[in-house]
This record gives C-alpha cells, structure tokens and sequence, in this order.
C-alpha cells in the first residue's frame, strides 16, 4: 500500500482529465480499478490515517486540546492500542508486514507499529535511517552539516531539515525490503513528498526554479505566520511548487512499480487527505472539509481486473478492502462504495456527510450547517438548505445517528477500561 | 464467521442499545464490544519505554511541518 501526504485527488489525471500532471499513476489506475469518489475521513493526518488504518473514528475527548501536541500525540495512541490495524489483521494471516513512514504522526510513540515485522521511521532524528536517506539536496547537505554556523543562513535553513525529506533519499531501503521480503508480504510506504512545504529535487521540476520554489516556501510560512493573504505572484508559486511535488510523487509511483514488478504484488495507491491551494482563502490542509481537503485519489492495481468505480468509496473502508484483496479471487470494487461518507476534523468540532452530490457540513462551535451542491456549486460557496430542506435534514439525521454511535463507542470504551482494570490488565 | 451464543436476555439487551446507532444488528454491536476486549487486553500496556525519540525531536519535526500553529 502506498499512501502519499496530501495529494489532491483533482492533481491526478485518472479523477481529472485536464491534469497531465501524473503519467505513471493515470497508466497503474487505467490498467487498475480505480476510484473517482474516493474520500478522506478527515482533512489532516492526524484525523484520516488514525481512522484508515482502524476503520474508526477517534472517541471525542473534552479534556484533549489542540495546543497540546503531546495530548494530540497521546491520543492517537490510545486510539491505535484500542483498535485493531490493518497490519496486524493482515499479520495474523501469515503476511510479512513492513513499513516506511516518513509523516511524524504515524510513528511508534503513536503506536503505529503494531502489527508490522520491521517498522522504519524516515525522519531527522529517527535511529532507523542516517542523514543521507532524507534528502539528496545541497541544501540539506548545508543544513546538516553545521549550516547555523555560518553567517550565510538567513532563513534558519538548519533548523527546518525536518523540510527535506524526499522519496529518493531513502528509496535503496525501500527497495531492499521489496527484494527481501518473502511472500506473502504486506509493505506500507508512507511518502511526504507533497506535504507542504513543496521542496522538489530538481529533476523532477517543470514549472519552479530553485529560487521560486524556496520563496514560494517562505512567502507561505510568512503568509501563515502573519495569517495575511498573498500576493497573487506568491500565490502561483506556491501552486507551481506543489505542481512540481505531485509530479516527483509520480515519479515515485514509477519508481516502486519497477522495482515491485519481480513480485507481481497487488497495489493499493492513496492519499491521506488533499490540500487547498488558495481555495476558500486556505493553503496546504486547515481544518475544513471542503472537496480540495477531502477528495483523494484511490486505485488497487495488480488485479485481473480493470474499471473505473464512480461511486462514492470513504476511506474509512481500507482495511475491509485490503481484507477482502487479501482472501478473494473474486474482487467487487462495489462492495467497497458507500453512499454516505462522513468525515471531520481532528477535534471533532466540524463534521461532514457527502455523497457525490450533496454535503453537509455542520459546525459545533458556531451550531451553523451548510448543505452544498457539489454539481452544481463545485466550488462549495452557497448554502442550498433552505432550497432542499429534505436532503438537509435527512444528511442532519445521518450525522446524528454517527454521534450518537460515537457516544455509544465511547461508553464501550469506558466500560472495557473498567472492565481490564479490574482483572489487572491495565 | 464463527457463531457465538448468547443469552436471549442479553440479546434483547443488545437489540435497545443498536436503537438509533449506526450498527446494522446486534452481530455487529457484539462483534465490536469483544473486539474492544479482546484487543486491548492483547495490548501491551506501557509502551513508553520502547520510544525511540526525544520529545524535542518529534515536537521540531511536528512544527517544522506546520501542525502546531493552533
């Protein structure tokens, strides 16, 4: 399973025609069964993959805060120790499990490593990789070598190496593991390529030159330091900067198809959630839940089997997906759809139903619901309630009934914890 | 699937609780309590002390990508 960081579904020409932004990942799901409706559970990581890997919802917490990351940390490894992943479903099969995550939320302090065999953490400061696995940059190069020490770092460049890390630089790991694991095999790699900021190795840049990609960058950690708008200039550089990641991510999925070829494996390609670019007054991934955050691109490849699925598929639904490729000669895509896909942001306070048409979108804070015409206002700026009270309150029923299966779960989970603390296993 | 047996009280019991929730039938209902169970008393309970990172480096690497402006 590859899933790639905040890859807007639209950037995919397989969802939209009019990008050509992605060559290797239109060819996989053309030759694949792919999904065009495929949708995030939540519009950040910390509130989709927690979600995809369990096929749950994380339990409302009023004492959590958003300010605290540790407690932000804490509680999404309570949620993975309570729930079962998919790694470990697929573990108890008989699968070889392995994987590489370069996103920090998704990282052994946060329990992500249940169930697989070898875990590696791609980052600065994890003991699993060195330097040179995360970025092939000058740059880097500069910053990791004592570039503080200079009087020639202006931008602070030796403080942000968490910035550069790009699929090249631990891709020999990668590939090793491929060629090394004996089958069956489940490997998860989790790229952070197009995660802002969009920093791209030079070969697989089209529309940035080095200068505009790190002023792109800066004018939007400036922009979101000062919450001001953008200069229009600023704004195009950064959509031509994140262009640029999307095609090294396609680059990436070239890369892993080659060398997976040998194993004849089934591929399941994804995003965690997408990214605004401008829309809505947003960059990169606020917590809203509008169609730039929550659409993402979906296709299984390796099939003997090859359609394009319209109907709605909530990502929630990835591990019964895997399961199902897992066991089943017979593969139906439509087992997997739903008409109804429910998403919200990491603390729960904004919340979602979609279908392909419709979506409401309801706030606690402020106690405002927004019903959209997603055909008719794609874009997602009028409010249609008062014209189709119906759908909107049927939409208000089907959130209802979520929270009030949330609050059930919740007291689930109350109840257990009392239940093994009084056996002694807590 | 494998059935399992319960007491009819306790099915009927189970039945109130599904009323107005997302779970389909009681099946469900049951299948996700034991689940709950059954997994996080597999679960090792501490692990803290496997933790292989500072908490200084996960909170650079947290800011650095823009998760703790809130």
């Amino acid at each position: 399973m590859v899933t790639v960081d905040s890859l807007r579904a639209d950037h995919c020409g397989f969802v939209n025609a009019e990008s050509d932004l992605t060559p290797a990942i239109d060819k996989l799901a053309d030759e694949g069964v792919s999904f065009t409706q495929a949708v995030a559970p939540g519009p950040r990581t910390p509130s989709s993959v927690p979600v995809f890997f369990t096929g749950e919802f994380m339990t409302d917490d009023e004492s959590w805060t958003m300010a605290d990351w540790q407690g932000r940390q804490a509680r999404i490894g309570e949620h993975m120790r309570r729930f079962t992943h998919l790694s470990e479903r697929l573990q108890r099969q008989g699968y070889e499990t392995a994987a590489f995550t370069a996103n920090p939320w998704t990282t052994r302090e946060s329990s992500f490593d249940l169930g697989f065999d070898e875990f590696t953490e791609i980052s600065a400061d994890s003991p699993d990789v060195s330097a040179k696995h995360l970025s092939d940059s000058t740059l880097f190069k500069l910053a990791d070598t004592g570039i503080e020490g200079l009087p020639g770092d202006p931008f602070g460049w030796s403080s942000k190496k968490e910035w550069f890390s790009q699929w090249p630089g631990s891709f020999d790991l990668v590939e090793e593991a491929i060629s090394e694991l004996p089958e069956p095999f489940f490997l998860w790699v989790f790229i952070l390529d197009s995660h802002q900021p969009y920093i791209t190795p030079r070969r697989y840049r089209e529309e940035s030159a080095a200068w505009e990609m790190y002023y792109a960058i800066l004018r939007y950690w400036q922009g979101e330091t000062a919450d001001e708008e953008l200069p229009e200039r600023a704004r195009e550089l950064i959509g031509g900067a994140y262009r640029d990641a999307v095609r090294s991510v396609d680059a990436f999925v070239d890369a892993i198809h080659e060398a997976t070829r040998d194993r004849d494996p089934i591929t399941v390609f994804t995003s965690d959630h997408g990214e605004a670019i401008g829309e809505h007054g947003n960059f990169g991934h606020e917590q809203t839940l509008f169609e730039e955050n929550l659409r993402v691109p979906l296709f299984v490849h390796g099939l003997d089997a090859s359609e394009t699925v319209d109907e709605q598929f909530p990502l929630r639904g990835v591990p019964e997906l895997l399961l199902d490729l897992s066991q089943t000669d017979e593969f139906d895509p439509r087992d997997h759809t739903q008409r109804f896909a429910i998403s919200k942001t990491e603390n729960n306070r904004t919340r979602s139903v979609r279908t392909p048409r419709w979506k409401l979108v309801s706030d606690v804070e402020t106690g405002t619901e927004r019903l959209y015409d997603l055909v008719a206002d794609p874009d997602e700026t009028t409010d249609v309630r008062a014209e189709y009270p119906e759908v909107g309150s049927l939409f208000a029923e089907l959130l209802e009934r979520h929270e009030t299966t949330q609050a059930e779960k919740a007291t689930i989970e109350e109840a257990t914890s009392d239940l093994l603390a009084a056996e002694g296993s807590l | 699937m494998t059935d399992l047996t319960v007491s009819e009280d306790l099915a009927n019991r189970i039945e109130t609780r599904v009323e107005q929730t997302e779970f389909e039938t009681a099946d469900e209902y049951a299948e996700f309590v034991l689940s709950e169970v059954v997994t996080r008393a597999e679960r090792e309970t501490d692990r803290s002390s496997e933790s292989s990172t500072s908490k200084e480096g996960v909170q650079e690497r947290l800011e650095s990508l823009g998760y703790l402006e809130e």
